[in-house]
């Protein structure tokens, strides 16, 4: 396990800091420098001269870069020159939204995932199989912001049951939280619950072949003590890192669901930001995804080794 | 003539007609489409179905329909503008890294850079510092298809060139370039092809994603995304403005998803 | 479409099952329909209200009116006076008597006894003249800083008396009072930056969060005693229309502003909801030109651009009725209103044709610029001047963009905004509002004509004098088509369950006696 953790702690170190040099570099996209673009083509220089040194854009580029890798690590991420507002309040206000949907999402996906990997290795006939195999691809076949507005048309216009959009946090009021929570965490959830009930359907379907199980087949064990006790334990740690992996697709697609659904988290402060041309909160913000993003993935290969003695003897030996 | 294999598996056809007639559509759209997609019929705003309109109108009074089809022509031009482009660099990184072991290792870190960034919000960053609008999609499409191609080539060269007929080159005294190009790639070329279409699936996705998060297409340029993030505030009142939009894209969608599903198990068998 | 029965059924079966789990959740309560459980009852004392408005709130520009602030610069700040919105009559506030004198030249304020700061410092005479002389020096510009800057003398008497002293008699001098926001000293120059905000109003600057939301508290020891009502208020910054309908329909937020005629229509048959619409017609929606700006430096451009324009079907397809066309500056309640002049832009498509190809301009790229909340006015346009033969490019700019373009003034070509001022003295706007005044106007327009008809405009007396001298300026502006305007339109609150709310001659929302029901 601490050899595992030696080889992958460096390369994602490596590649947050990678990422935080491209992010710092996308500056360099401005067709000038950014106080020019936010104030326009006919401004006056004396203008841009002075918004440039309210940003700090007078400094060296590499004080520039290690300030702001600085704030990144200690959480002094400034305030944004935009309004004024320090930076780590709104990040700090709309992270609780995001992480409330994430969650909620995964719990969707878990349980998508479960259903349809179970029911798929379980489905030895041929329609009940077509069934399972289309519904999965129907829906993975439609995007997330698609099965957001199609929820919302047939939940909140044609039958006026939940909330078209908006949010009250769940822990402050949950019988109304999860009524706001409902469509968008389905929305975002069930799609990466597909690909992981996929994956689960092939890996159960091989440990039902294989030999063993065989073998507990002839003991008399019936089929589904076989699924739960020997094929689900077994094939549940590659699983749990295709669970990892799903993790980044749900941050992009949050962004969208959160847009569909106003879901005031940290997609929509990204997405104003980028109409309001606050670069630094966009800096910010996607280096601290790309950290959520890397953190869960070597967490869920920590669990993946933790459950898998496999995996951890070759750790081990390697 | 034989029918080829693809098309024999009924998604593969049905995957292929689907995407063949909405791209026939999108490129001729100027001739199908009974108004100018920027035509705003004043007294004619947010109208439901009609004979004028088969769509009904948005809130502009412009046809749902002609947008609708100057919108799917915007998506053909997106897939072929940045598939082809996307492929060739991801193959072109692929090659590189199994020349070198420094071109590999720094490409390696590359890709994880971008796989470790969502899309969208690549994309967000990307239209915060290039401007939305066209280009922008363009360039976060290309760069989005990258990795992928670019670890397959990878792969596929490096198991192919353990193989016999490539040792064979090696002895006979063929340079690496010559053995990479003649004798490799074309090995690899199955894989891609279904990494192609998949693609352009992701494409039509990623135009949506954008458009919807007003990073995408400008109005009053028509594009599905656009129509959608622009209905979206009257689904209450014109249920068509967005549904139809939103139809077309995940028709493309999954139809590029079944035929590239066909391409994949068919390549496989054959 | 709706099926109430259904829709219970689903949650009683939701409920039940939750019940299952665990007593407490029986209860199910649906966000849709939440407040239909509170129905009509007395207010009472505390609670909280909940405010939904469509834009970001931005502290730093407080001083003027703006939609953004609308909502809250009236319960963080008190003003020195108040006017009836009817009768146009000057009620006292942080002023408790004044006195003209000398022709009116000279204004003495008593301000009240008993009043102190958020931060507990009592309230002078002295922070008067602190505000006036910071509104009147500040930049960017407060809006009456033209009016402030002829102030020859602000003199403190005592502790509870001011002294203004002007170099020529005003005759809108508490349009300008009614407007200014007295400031504290302490804090003032870090409100503009956004960063500490501290006033005399009933409530606090308690928790502000960039593009989110706004909490303001009780102020516990507040002057007029037995208020606020209301221990706190939260506003929102709910960009989405629909999101911030579906807020209020389900209880979550009392008080909707800003809200459009489409979202109007989900609730106007409802009975819980109660619909404002301000009588003040304080949004005119015009289109103005830099005239430094290629082609549109030509006069004939400028006019053939608004002879394209169809007004009329902004009026009836976007705010669907509930705004007038109207060329002019001047609502039907202002006394510089005419309905001729207002009519002058009627559509005239060959005529713009005709002139732009006379102008040479025919076929030219114009860009045209909006604001976020006429944008979809700006697509009308947009069509309009493709129709005449132009080639316009549309560009909304976001909040940020758009005060940094106002305050250097350099649009690229065409700019669409909303103004106000156009319901009271005609002078207000000519001297006040920034797409219009004759000085520092967005547009670069600067004539000595303008100036002089301006100070004729300021300077008449008496119906007839006034009437000439109003019509004349206005056929100035038509003629020289640097701004003019396309509709005025109404902006509409929608409460539900609050009382006592009211909102001031500015638009500006007043919570001082509210409660929540």
């Amino acid at each position: 396990m601490l050899s595992y953790l030696a080889r992958r702690v460096p390369t994602a170190a490596l590649t947050v800091l990678l990422t935080s040099v491209v992010v710092f570099l996308l500056i360099g996209l401005l067709p000038g420098s950014p106080a020019s673009v936010i104030l326009g083509d006919q401004a006056d220089p004396a203008a841009v001269a002075a918004l440039e040194e309210r940003m700090g854009l007078d400094r060296p580029m590499l004080q520039q870069y290690a300030d702001w890798a600085r704030g990144l690590v200690t959480g002094d991420l400034g305030s944004s020159y935009i309004s004024g507002a320090p930076i780590a309040d709104t990040l700090g206000a709309a992270a609780g939204a995001t992480v409330e949907l994430a969650l909620a999402s995964l719990v969707v996906t878990v349980l998508t995932g479960a259903g349809f990997g179970i029911a798929g290795a379980m489905a030895r006939r041929r329609v009940p199989q077509t069934i399972i195999r289309g519904a999965g691809a129907l829906i993975f076949g439609v995007p997330e912001y698609v099965l957001g507005i199609l929820l919302i048309l047939l939940f909140a216009i044609s039958v006026r049951l939940l909330p078209a959009g908006g949010r009250e946090p769940l822990l402050t009021d949950p019988e109304i939280g999860i009524q706001y929570l409902a469509m968008p965490a389905i929305a975002l959830g069930l799609h990466s619950g597909v690909v992981v009930g996929r994956f689960l359907e092939t890996e159960l379907r091989r440990q039902l072949a294989e030999e063993y199980l065989d073998t507990a087949h002839a003991k008399g064990v019936s089929a589904r003590r076989v699924l739960w006790r020997h094929a689900l334990p077994n094939a549940l740690p590659p699983v749990v890192t295709v669970l990892g992996m799903r993790v980044g697709h749900l941050l992009g697609g949050a962004v969208v669901i959160e847009a569909v659904f106003a879901w005031p988290g940290l997609g929509q402060v990204l997405a104003n930001a980028v109409v309001n041309h606050d670069y630094l909160i966009i800096q910010d913000l996607v280096v601290y995804f790309v950290v959520v993003f890397i953190a869960v993935q070597v967490a869920g290969d920590l669990i993946h080794a933790a459950l898998d003695p496999r995996v951890r003897l070759e750790g081990e030996a390697s | 003539m034989r029918t080829p294999r693809v098309l024999r598996a009924p998604g593969g056809a049905a995957g292929a007609a689907i995407v063949l007639v909405l791209v026939a559509a999108g490129l001729l759209a100027p001739w199908l489409s009974p108004y100018a997609p920027d035509f705003q019929q004043a007294g004619a705003v947010l109208k439901g179905p009609s004979a004028g309109h088969w769509f009904g109108t948005d809130d502009l009074g412009r046809d749902v329909l002609s947008r609708l089809l100057y919108g799917i022509r915007q998506d053909v031009v997106i897939i072929v503008l940045t598939v082809p482009l996307s492929k060739a660099i991801g193959i072109a990184f692929g090659l590189l890294a199994t020349t070198h072991r420094a071109a590999d290792v720094l490409i390696q870190r590359l890709l994880d850079v971008k796989l470790a960034v969502p899309t969208v919000i690549m994309g967000a960053a990307l239209a915060a510092f290039l401007g939305p609008g066209f280009s922008t999609v363009l360039i976060v499409i290309v760069i989005s298809g990258i990795p992928v191609t670019a670890r397959l080539t990878r792969t596929a060269v490096l198991t192919e060139r353990e193989r016999e007929y490539v040792t064979g080159a090696r002895v006979v005294g063929a340079s690496r370039t010559a053995i990479l190009v003649r004798h490799i790639l074309p090995n690899a070329v199955d894989a891609l092809v279904v990494n192609f279409v998949m693609s352009a699936a992701g494409a039509v996705f990623l135009e949506g994603a954008l458009s919807l998060l007003g990073f995408g297409i400008q109005p009053p340029a028509p594009s599905l995304g656009g129509m959608i993030e622009k209905g979206l505030p009257y689904l209450a009142e014109q249920q068509w403005g967005v549904l139809a939009p939103i139809a077309v894209l995940t028709g493309l969608v999954i139809a590029l998803n079944l035929l590239g599903d066909a391409l994949n198990a068919a390549l496989r068998r054959g | 479409m709706i099926n109430p029965p259904a829709r219970r059924d689903v949650l009683r079966w939701g409920a039940t099952s939750l019940a299952l789990l665990g007593p407490g959740a029986a209860g199910c309560t649906s966000a849709v329909e939440r407040e239909a459980r509170n129905k009509s009852a007395a207010g009472t004392r505390g609670g909280r209200l909940v405010i939904a408005q469509g834009t970001d709130i931005v502290p730093k520009t407080v001083v003027n009116q703006s939609a953004q602030n609308a909502t809250w610069r009236r319960q963080v700040f008190n003003s020195l006076v108040r006017l009836d919105r009817k009768t146009r009559e000057v009620l006292p506030e942080l002023a408790t008597a004044w006195e003209m004198s000398e022709g009116g030249r000279v204004t003495t304020l008593t301000v009240r006894e008993g009043v102190t700061w958020h931060s507990g410092r009592p309230f002078t005479a002295d922070d008067v003249r602190f505000s006036v002389e910071f509104q009147r020096d500040m930049q960017p510009p407060f809006a009456f800083a033209w009016l402030l800057e002829q102030l020859s003398e602000v003199k403190v008497m005592d502790t509870g008396t001011v002294r203004l002293a002007f170099d020529e008699p005003v005759s809108n001098l508490f349009d300008a009072l009614s407007l200014m926001i007295i400031l504290d000293r302490e804090s003032a120059r870090e409100l503009i930056t956004g960063a500490k905000v501290i006033g005399t109003g009933p409530f606090t600057f308690a928790e502000y969060r960039q593009g989110t939301s706004l909490r303001l508290d009780r102020y516990a020891t507040y002057w007029e005693s037995g208020r606020p009502g209301l221990d706190n208020v939260l506003i929102r910054v709910i960009t989405k229309p629909e999101a911030r309908m579906s807020a209020l329909r389900s209880g979550q937020v009392h008080l909707a502003t800003g809200v459009g005629p489409m979202e109007l229509r989900q609730v106007e048959s409802d009975q819980k909801f109660a619909i404002t619409p301000y009588d003040t017609y304080s949004s005119g929606v015009y289109l103005g030109c830099n005239v430094n700006a290629g082609p549109l430096k030509d006069k004939r451009v400028r006019q053939a651009i608004h002879y394209a324009l169809d007004r009329r079907r902004i009026a009836a397809e976007i705010y669907r009725g509930k705004a007038q066309p109207n060329a002019t500056p001047w609502s039907a309640g202002s006394p510089a209103h005419n309905q001729a002049l207002a009519d002058h832009y009627a559509r005239d498509l060959p005529r713009a044709v005709s002139m732009l190809k006379e102008a040479g301009a025919d076929g030219a790229e114009l860009i045209l610029e909006s604001a976020q909340p006429v944008s979809k006015s700006a697509e009308i346009v947009e069509f309009n001047l493709r129709e005449a033969g132009l080639q316009p490019r549309l560009r909304v700019l976001n909040t940020t963009q758009q005060q940094e373009r106002i305050e250097s003034r350099t649009f690229e070509g065409m700019w669409m905004g909303q103004h106000g001022y156009n319901n009271l003295s005609p002078t207000n706007l000519l001297y006040s509002a920034m797409p219009y005044r004759t000085t520092q106007n967005l547009f670069n327009f600067d004539s000595e004509r303008y100036e002089k008809l301006a100070q004729a405009a300021r300077r008449a007396t008496g119906e007839a004098e006034q009437r000439t001298a109003y019509d004349a300026v206005t056929e100035f502006i038509l003629n020289e088509a640097f701004c003019c305007d396309l509709v005025h339109a109404t902006s509409t609150a929608v409460t539900s369950g609050v009382s006592g709310w009211d909102y001031t001659v500015w638009d500006d929302v007043l919570l001082g006696n509210s409660t929540v029901v």
